[in-house]
């Protein structure tokens, strides 16, 4: 529970606390000292108190025999008068003269200085009385005898008074010591209690402090970025404690809304590359509209008749010439798939050199090496002919010397590489750069073509393999020839 | 490492928390220690002022000799004040509480003038004294004579030895130490009275009477140094050797003229040539007798005289009466008891 009330006390009073509590402890001892040394100060004022009604007694009888000698001697009422006075000063000074019965010698002197005093004033008593009634001897007896009292008991007073003297002198040598102890415990208990204190103090203050520092700490941590620190732990209810909390809470809700942030702009990066997908998949309906606008079948049948009356005519080439072209245009509309095999797309470029090598007379030297194996890889439709086409109508039209084009497939580690290569006037560095990239702009319809250009192949490979390094293009400069390679994952 | 140095704040923080409950637990078992030395260490100052709780008494009693000082006397005194303490009475040496050198009569007064319930006296034969003594019966102080009597009236009681016992002691001694003297003087100090002296020789005389001396009968001389005032006695013993008035025996008759014949023998080298008898016990008059300058000393026992004197006055206190003459035996010290003296001498002062 006390720790509970602890823990929940707040900086203000956990702070008077801390100055109190010591001003307070302080403030008892020094009272506390205080008192005690008072209180034998007063008891060394006491110690002489004895000797001082000793005096007083002393005076008194002095000017009771001084009185009595006084009326005796001129018997006048103002002596009377004094007389008397004196004789009851003297009575109230007895008073404080104690007839005891202890076996003490100074207490039995007291006993006899106060018997003695009494039978002393009987007889002053008588000498005054004799001296009015005017009888002269026996006042004159009477007066001798209390003069020879009076000695005794002045002679009493004084040596009880320095006996007294010796033992009050001890009395006040022991209290002086005792002092002096009391004055040296003093000390040390006030230098132990304030060395107590200021270790309280100084305790108190890094306990408050401490959870600030380690907050001031924490919280320059996160000015410099860093989220991830190690938040201060609360441990108390107080203003210290609350902040804390705060602080905490504060840095939690930073973290999560940066969270927050990145999550949705992961998501529009995705969805600007959807929209990317979405227009290229526009442009490509654009062109399956395109192809449709030849109605395939009608082309198909038409060259097909062409090819039953070349035949009937005995134009066996020429029959064979317009078969091979109407087996291009069946792919075409057979194919219109998106995936097909690398054989199809093969078998493709083979009908196309050949109705290629009709049109120019046979000119184009078309070799393959092909490895068996790889002819099953699936790969989009429509990729190899348009990059032979391009090879044919940028690199080999209008060169003086053979025209080759060698297609290959092969095994290149895990990839199937297929590769186009022709002899023809090459391609330039920059030109290279910017068909790769997607920057270089081709003349669509462009005649003899079949209108579907290397930029359609190129995104069309980078959005099927979701990379963007699978088609190369190598030319080693001018009338070098051009080398375009495909590099299909197994 | 955060966690762990996080860790480590915590911990530390608790322990300054701890430390800081010490601080304040340590301060308060200083202060209450503190208090407590304190308190006692005041106690103990303030205990001297306070009263100390004394036995009472129910009888005082005044004790006055010729001379309280002597050895003899504060052997009586101290007795009858250890026998008073056992019975409820407190027997005072007035001469030893007053700074002021008072004389006997004065002494007497004082005495009678603090109502005192009894007064233990060495009688004389002082006018004076007498009246002291009437003033006491006045007043109803019964008053108890001790080693000296005085006038019967005014004493309640004699506490001492036989004047004829002492005198047959001194007479036994005498015979066996004379060889042909005749010559004997008697010699006292102020303190003796003429009358005493006289007594003493009749007495004596009396003792003798029948017994084998030489050259009897012996005649005796009597003398009573009447100077007062210190030293008087010493000056006069010194004189008489001076102008050698001696005698070939000589008796005194008390302490100190004892002493003083004793010391003035060795220095006027008369030893062998004097036969001294003394009177009392001191370890001088001992001494004396253990180097054969002193034949032989009477003395009697103070401690018993106090001792009979307090059971007088107990007895009389508490019976209304007492009887009026109470013995107390003298002794002879004499070369044949020395060493068992001496002995008693060494006990009693160890």
């Amino acid at each position: 529970m006390k720790k509970i009330k602890t823990k929940s006390m707040s900086l203000r009073k956990k702070m008077i606390l801390a100055f109190c509590l010591p001003t307070i402890l302080l403030f008892l001892v020094n009272m506390m000292l205080y008192l005690g040394t008072t209180r034998v100060l007063n008891s060394l004022d006491a110690v002489y108190s004895s000797n001082n009604d000793l005096n007083q007694l002393s005076v008194g009888l002095d000017s009771l025999q001084t009185a009595t000698e006084g009326y005796l001697n001129t018997k006048t009422s103002d002596a009377l008068e004094q007389y008397y006075i004196r004789e009851e000063e003297y009575r109230d000074l007895l008073i404080a003269i104690d007839d005891n019965s202890d076996e003490n010698e100074n207490r039995v002197i007291e006993r006899n200085i106060k018997r003695m005093s009494l039978n002393y004033l009987d007889l002053t008593n008588q000498a005054v009385e004799s001296k009015r009634g005017g009888n002269v001897e026996k006042y004159k007896s009477i007066y001798e005898e209390a003069t020879r009292t009076f000695g005794y008991i002045d002679s009493s007073i004084n040596s009880l008074n320095n006996r007294q003297f010796v033992n009050n002198s001890k009395s006040y040598g022991a209290m002086m010591a005792a002092l002096q102890t009391i004055e040296r415990l003093n000390i040390v208990t006030l230098v132990i209690i304030g060395l107590a204190n200021l270790a309280f103090v100084v305790l108190i203050a890094s306990t408050i402090a401490d959870p600030l520092v380690r907050l001031a700490a924490t919280a320059n941590t996160v000015s410099g970025g860093d989220f991830d620190v190690q938040l201060p732990t609360v441990r108390s209810n107080d203003e210290v404690g609350v902040v804390t909390m705060a602080f905490n809470k504060m840095v939690l809700s930073i973290k999560d809304y940066i969270k927050q942030l990145t999550e949705s702009m992961e998501a529009t990066r995705k969805l600007r590359e959807n929209e990317l997908i979405m227009e290229n998949h526009v442009k490509d309906a654009e062109l399956k509209y395109l192809q449709s606008q030849i109605n395939p079948h009608f082309l198909f049948n038409t060259l097909n008749a062409g090819a039953q009356l070349a035949m009937m005519e005995g134009a066996d080439r020429t029959s064979n010439y317009i078969q091979r072209v109407a087996d291009f245009f069946r792919y075409n509309i057979k194919k219109n798939k998106d995936v097909v095999t690398l054989k199809e797309e093969i078998e493709l470029v083979d009908i196309y050199i050949y109705i290629i090598n009709v049109r120019f007379a046979g000119e184009i030297q078309f070799t393959k090496e092909i490895d068996e194996g790889l002819l099953d890889i699936k790969i989009p439709s429509m990729i190899l002919q348009p990059i032979v086409e391009n090879s044919i109508n940028y690199g080999l039209r209008n060169i003086e010397w053979t025209k080759k084009i060698k297609l290959s497939v092969y095994e290149l580690g895990d990839y199937a590489c297929v590769s186009v290569k022709d002899n023809g006037t090459g391609i330039e560095r920059e030109t290279i750069e910017r068909i790769l990239d997607g920057s270089y702009v081709s003349t669509p319809n462009k005649s003899g073509s079949n209108g579907v250009g290397l930029n359609n192949c190129i995104e069309r490979l980078n959005i099927f393999y979701e990379r963007d390094d699978v088609l190369d293009i190598i030319s080693e400069g001018k009338d070098k020839g051009t080398e375009t390679i495909l590099y299909l994952p197994k | 490492m955060r966690l762990i140095g996080g860790k480590r704040k915590l911990g530390s923080n608790s322990a300054l928390a701890i430390a800081a409950g010490c601080a304040v637990a340590f301060m308060f078992i200083a202060t209450i220690i503190s208090t407590i030395l304190y308190k006692h260490r005041m106690e103990e100052a303030v205990s001297l002022m306070a009263e100390a709780k004394y036995s009472q008494y129910d009888s005082y009693v005044v004790m006055i000799s010729s001379d309280d000082d002597s050895v003899f006397w504060q052997q009586v005194y101290n007795t009858a004040k250890k026998y008073g303490e056992e019975n409820g009475v407190y027997v005072d040496l007035l001469s030893e509480t007053v700074d002021e050198s008072y004389s006997k009569t004065q002494l007497l007064e004082m005495a009678i003038e603090s109502d005192c319930d009894a007064i233990f006296l060495e009688g004389d034969s002082i006018d004076e004294t007498a009246n002291m003594l009437l003033r006491a019966k006045k007043k109803g102080i019964p008053v108890f004579s001790l080693g000296t009597d005085v006038d019967v009236e005014s004493r309640i009681s004699y506490i001492g030895p036989n004047s004829y016992s002492i005198a047959s002691l001194y007479g036994t001694s005498l015979v066996d130490k004379l060889v042909k003297q005749k010559r004997v003087l008697v010699l006292g100090s102020n303190r003796v009275s003429v009358e005493d002296e006289n007594a003493f020789v009749n007495n004596i005389q009396i003792a003798l009477t029948g017994a084998e001396i030489t050259n009897a009968p012996l005649e005796f001389e009597t003398r009573t140094i009447t100077e007062t005032g210190p030293f008087a006695t010493e000056e006069y013993v010194q004189n008489m050797f001076k102008e050698n008035d001696l005698a070939p025996v000589v008796i005194c008759l008390d302490e100190e003229t004892t002493a003083s014949f004793y010391q003035a023998m060795i220095d006027y080298n008369k030893v062998g040539s004097i036969l001294l008898f003394g009177s009392d016990k001191s370890s001088t008059i001992l001494t004396g007798i253990k180097q054969g300058v002193i034949a032989s000393s009477v003395y009697v026992d103070g401690s018993k005289l106090g001792e009979a004197a307090a059971a007088a006055f107990v007895e009389y206190r508490d019976a209304g009466y007492v009887s009026d003459y109470i013995s107390v035996d003298a002794k002879l010290v004499d070369a044949s008891n020395i060493a068992e003296e001496l002995q008693e001498v060494d006990d009693e002062e160890d």
